[in-house]
């Protein structure tokens, strides 16, 4: 699949994402429910994002720790220790947006 | 065998992690003393990134684990016993993350801002183990720390 699909594909899911809440709203147009609705799509595409941005750089992370062990193997158990530790502070970003995203789906601030 | 820089520099950062978390904890049940789902919260962050950090441990220990012997190594980490369970750790660890997140959020209704705060503790830990290397480093003294 070539990347140009790729991105069409997603463009498409994202004009159905925006999309679809204005066919979901009752006939009354009520803005709170309008407002949950924005809010889940929000969650989704937030955590969706954080995840993509994440393994991104851990990905990165664990290219240049694989690298520098095989360069210097005696070097190690320090690379190891920064590598654990770069991987927690990246993976801690994703469990806010995942936290933010939990609240946004079940306690639903805005109401709903 | 003698533990690396690094694995000590992680043993510090966990110490200092959950002493952020002891004190937030204990801000928070100080501050709003009707409201104990805050000092929990704290607690539940703190247990999430916990779980993240033995999952990501328990890969990395299990993948990248020196072969005894090699030259020049500096306290290679300790060859896990049991690699496929840290594998196993290491790819399920979101969705124990999330399921553990949903419970503590939902049916235990922890305070979520406080979780939040929660998960915040390793990378105050980070910061002032940071600090403590600067300062060492400014000093002369960088062997304290190793």
């Amino acid at each position: 699949m070539s990347t140009r699909s790729i991105l069409s594909a997603f463009l498409m899911l994202l004009v159905a994402g925006l999309v679809s809440p204005v066919y979901a709203q009752d006939a009354a147009g009520a803005t709170g429910t309008a407002l949950v609705q924005w809010s889940i799509i929000t969650a989704g595409f937030a955590l969706a994002i954080a995840a993509l941005g994440g393994a991104l750089g851990q990905g990165r992370a664990v290219a240049s720790a694989t690298e520098a062990i095989a360069r210097n193997p005696g070097a190690a158990g320090e690379i190891r220790g920064a590598l654990i530790l770069g991987l927690v502070l990246i993976e801690s970003l994703v469990i806010y947006v995942l936290l933010i995203s939990l609240i946004l789906f079940f306690l639903k601030p805005f109401g709903g | 065998m003698t533990a690396s820089p690094g694995d000590r520099q992680l043993r510090r950062i966990e110490r200092d992690t959950l002493i952020v978390g002891g004190v937030l904890a204990a801000g928070a049940l100080v501050a709003w003393p009707a409201q104990p789902g805050r000092a929990a919260g704290i607690a539940g962050g703190l247990l999430l990134i916990a779980l993240s950090y033995q999952g990501i441990k328990a890969g990395v220990d299990a993948a990248w684990a020196p072969p005894a012997g090699v030259a020049g190594a500096v306290g290679p980490a300790p060859v896990p016993s049991r690699p496929r369970l840290g594998f196993v750790k290491f790819f399920t660890r979101h969705a124990i993350l999330a399921v553990s997140a949903y419970v503590m959020m939902a049916r235990f209704e922890f305070d979520p801002m406080a979780m939040l705060a929660g998960v915040t503790a390793p990378a105050v830990a980070a910061s002032i183990e940071s600090v403590r290397i600067m300062r060492a480093r400014s000093s002369g003294s960088h062997s304290r720390l190793s």
